[in-house]
């Protein structure tokens, strides 16, 4: 009943997404038929392509007609690309998927043990040291760290050739090989956002009196760390990870833009400045849903990781 | 005896340095064009379509071009030569053209050209099919045509003849407009043509292939197969110029040619474009001709050429460039030289002593327009002369200042087919195309008129130079330059040709 609940809720939060994205184009000057006849346009004849798009009906027809369409998986043709926009975001997809999966995987694989050895030498040399990169590595955006990342392991090691991003029906593992480093400019901001997380948790759990019984009884100090502090401290940190999946998933628009890698973030960037109507609204449903899941995927998880939120709820 | 053998020896050298060199660069020239191999061609946008008809930005034109061909197509020194057409033939009145067709043109699927398919081009690119897509462009230009029809001479030659509804000799500039298939249906997405290249495969936003058309009844590519790369933008661009895997890339600022000397040879050419501070003429202040004036005094066009291109580019003084040859008018770059005390002088008199403020509304996508705006605005200054620059996207561009004139300046480079009167169809009071509402002077209208059907070469020239000179008397707006394409070319490539109009020739280039 309560996942029934919530799911509606998720279908009404896409809906408004949707409306509220289609809306917004009403707002900004210029439409596909401006935009694709150019300079050359006459009236005439960007009034026909006009009435040829179907822009010319108002603005909930057009709404109404595509959420008709879309229900049936019909999402239309780009305007741009002439193709079927299923077809063209399948061939975005693997593109965004995968660099969002290594990107997550870094950041766990990075976070974890650091945030883990920060907390256990709090106060250390190391903890002060790292802390103290530790904000630098947050305030970096990633497009910076990005055009870094090219620069320097790019041209200067040549680990891989900028702005070739390789495409996975091609070839699937030099696909992976060129996505490892945009994932690496996404996951160290977000990495050493989730250490400090993770370690301010820890040592928060620290000063608690399970965690003096454990130490009473003998238990050794990394035994109670691992066993003990973690589970409980990585509940907050499940929260946090469920927000960047979220921001991942809905793919990375400026990283890859800097890497030209070719997935859903850089065409929902061109298919806005080609008012490529079609195409933007099944991103954003597309990034809307991802969103939603996984804010309802960190819920069940929660109530796994926590009896207390368990039993509230029952 | 001595100085006889001194002689000999002397002369032995000499003809062996000569032969040396004759030899060594006979073969070398030899070798030069045979070798194939494929290149990457770096480009910042992605195309808007693969119809040639339908495609309207200049980054997808110099792409195509390779692909597909007119009746005529223009050389590098500005001539239009035969394409599909074998010859033409243009009657004195300038009232009829006829087209003899080539013979063994074949499309690259196969199908031999026939008049059919050139009557259906040139119908469609006239909007003169009797079910017309509303995606093509329709070149209006073409509208002065009243029927296109095809005839056999007495050789069995097919012939195309074209008749218009009033006289105009500039049509042949117009019709380097591509010829495709009439019974084809796929060429928005499998474009086929008669270029010397064919069209091989296409990924949105990463790239498009095309490779040798070993059919071409011209001289064939030298190289095997092109890859457009098509990079985010010019800076995603320049760090693939950098790691190497670019071979060819046509838009680079001064200084990332700077960057790259060494690596790359760098070509400098023109871009053949009208680029200008466009005033909208119906709006104040600038709907007083003493603050237009003021203002072409007040922009220093050689300093910009200095900051942007490396002193590179061609300064001009009305709405033509010098690609235009016999037509252009160079006396008038000097027209307005850069002279504040003037400018200031001209502002009191109009009334603004104080100077005003004004937005410039700028495409974002085009960096070089952008950072000219920025430059223009410092020297303005200077005149009391306060310029907030506003950046847009092209589409609102279209939108708002192209479509709906609602502006007060803008900076955008104009580009036109090889006929004089393209690129001055922008000032003609009425037409759609006049985003700047130039209405100045009514003499305009009716010259522009008379120019086009003027068959006598010297009067044609004698009125395109009277239209160029009434733009800049009346400054309709501050003419700035054809601006420098600085190129970068891998230094094993050889044959990199410019061209009077905005395209990037593949056909010509060849790994030494």
């Amino acid at each position: 009943m309560r996942i029934l609940k919530k799911l509606l809720t998720m279908l009404g939060t896409v809906l408004l997404l949707s409306f509220l994205s289609f809306l917004a184009f009403q707002v900004i000057p210029g439409d596909a038929a401006q935009v694709q006849l150019g300079t050359n346009a006459t009236p005439e004849a960007l009034e026909a392509l006009r009435e040829e798009m179907g822009l010319t009906d108002s603005v909930p027809v057009r709404f109404g007609r595509w959420l008709a369409a879309a229900a049936q998986g019909d999402f239309g043709n780009s305007t741009r690309y002439r193709m079927p926009v299923t077809e063209l975001l399948a061939r975005m997809m693997p593109n965004t998927l995968w660099l969002a999966v290594i990107s997550l995987v870094l950041i766990m694989a990075l976070a974890l043990p650091l945030g883990l050895l920060c907390a256990r030498w709090e106060g250390s040399l190391f903890d002060r040291a790292f802390t103290w990169m530790n904000q630098i590595f947050m305030a970096v955006p990633s497009f910076f760290l990005g055009m870094l990342i090219s620069f320097f392991l790019g041209i200067g090691l040549k680990l891989f050739v900028p702005g070739r991003a390789v495409s996975w029906e091609n070839d699937p593992i030099g696909c992976l090989r060129y996505l490892f480093f945009p994932a690496l400019a996404i996951a160290i901001p977000k990495a050493a956002m989730t250490v400090r997380f993770l370690r301010n948790s820890l040592i928060g759990e620290k000063r608690t009196d399970y965690v003096r019984t454990a130490r009473g009884k003998g238990m050794s100090e990394n035994r109670i760390l691992l066993t003990q502090m973690l589970p409980n401290a990585l509940i907050p940190v499940v929260t946090f990870l469920g927000v960047i999946a979220a921001e991942v998933l809905a793919g990375s628009i400026v990283v890859e833009q800097v890497f030209g890698v070719s997935g859903l973030g850089r065409l929902l960037v061109v298919s806005i400045s080609n008012r490529d109507y079609n195409v933007v609204q099944a991103i954003i449903l597309y990034i809307g849903i991802a969103v939603v899941f996984v804010n309802l995927l960190v819920d069940l998880l929660y109530r796994k990781l926590d009896p207390r939120v368990r039993d509230e709820a029952e | 005896m001595k100085k006889i053998m001194t002689r000999m020896l002397l002369l032995a050298a000499i003809l062996t340095a000569l032969t040396g060199c004759s030899g060594g660069t006979g073969e070398k020239k030899e070798e030069d064009t045979s070798k194939g191999g494929s290149v990457v061609v770096g480009i910042t946008q992605d195309l808007d379509s693969l119809d040639p008809h339908k495609a309207v930005a200049a980054g997808t034109k110099e792409v195509l071009y390779n692909i597909f061909e007119g009746l005529v197509k223009p050389d590098k020194d500005g001539n239009l030569v035969p394409a599909v057409a074998e010859s033409y033939e243009v009657a004195p009145d300038g009232m009829t053209y006829a087209f003899v067709l080539r013979q063994g043109v074949v499309f690259h699927n196969g199908k031999t050209v026939t008049a059919e398919d050139v009557v259906y081009s040139l119908k469609r690119s006239a909007g003169l099919l009797e079910t017309s897509d509303p995606e093509v462009q329709v070149v209006a230009a073409l509208s002065v045509i009243s029927t296109i029809e095809s005839s056999e001479n007495e050789d069995g030659k097919e012939i195309v003849t074209i008749k218009l509804k009033e006289p105009n000799t500039e049509l042949t500039g117009y019709l380097t407009c591509s010829i495709i298939p009439c019974d084809y249906k796929e060429q928005a997405t499998k474009p086929v043509g008669t270029g010397p290249f064919v069209f091989t495969s296409y990924e949105p936003m990463e790239s498009i292939v095309i490779t040798r058309n070993e059919k071409y009844y011209g001289d064939k590519a030298h190289l095997e197969s092109v890859t457009f790369s098509i990079s985010e933008s010019s800076d995603a661009a320049f760090v693939e110029l950098l790691a190497g895997n670019i071979d060819i890339f046509p838009y680079l600022t001064e200084d990332q040619a700077a960057q790259l000397k060494g690596q790359y040879t760098i070509e400098i050419g023109d871009m053949s474009l009208v680029q200008g501070l466009f005033l909208n003429n119906a709006a104040a202040p600038f709907d007083n001709l003493l603050v237009r004036q003021a203002m072409c005094y007040a922009v220093d066009r050689q300093a910009i050429l200095d900051m942007l291109s490396g002193g590179h580019g061609s300064i001009i003084g009305s709405g033509m460039y010098a690609s235009f040859g016999a037509y252009y008018d160079a006396s008038l770059a000097q027209k307005y030289p850069y002279d504040t005390e003037k400018a200031k002088a001209l502002l009191a008199e109009a009334g603004y002593k104080d100077g005003f403020t004004f937005t410039i509304q700028v495409p974002s996508n085009y960096t070089y327009h952008v950072s000219t705006a920025q430059v223009i605005a410092d020297q303005l200054r200077k005149v009391g002369i306060t310029a907030k620059i506003q950046q847009i996207e092209w589409a609102a561009w279209l939108s708002d200042v192209y479509s709906a004139h609602n502006f007060e300046a803008t900076i955008i480079g104009l580009d036109s087919q090889l006929a004089p009167s393209d690129i001055l169809k922008y000032y003609i009071a009425g037409s759609p195309k006049n985003f700047i509402n130039y209405a100045e002077d009514e003499t305009f209208n009716a010259t522009y008129q008379e120019a086009l059907k003027t068959v006598d070469a010297k009067k044609k020239k004698e009125l395109y130079k009277k239209l160029q000179a009434n733009l800049a008397d009346n400054a309709a707006s501050v003419f700035l330059q054809s601006p420098a394409l600085l190129v970068a070319v891998n230094p094993k490539l050889g044959g990199y040709t410019f061209y009077p109009v905005y395209v990037q020739d593949m056909a010509s280039v060849y790994y030494k």
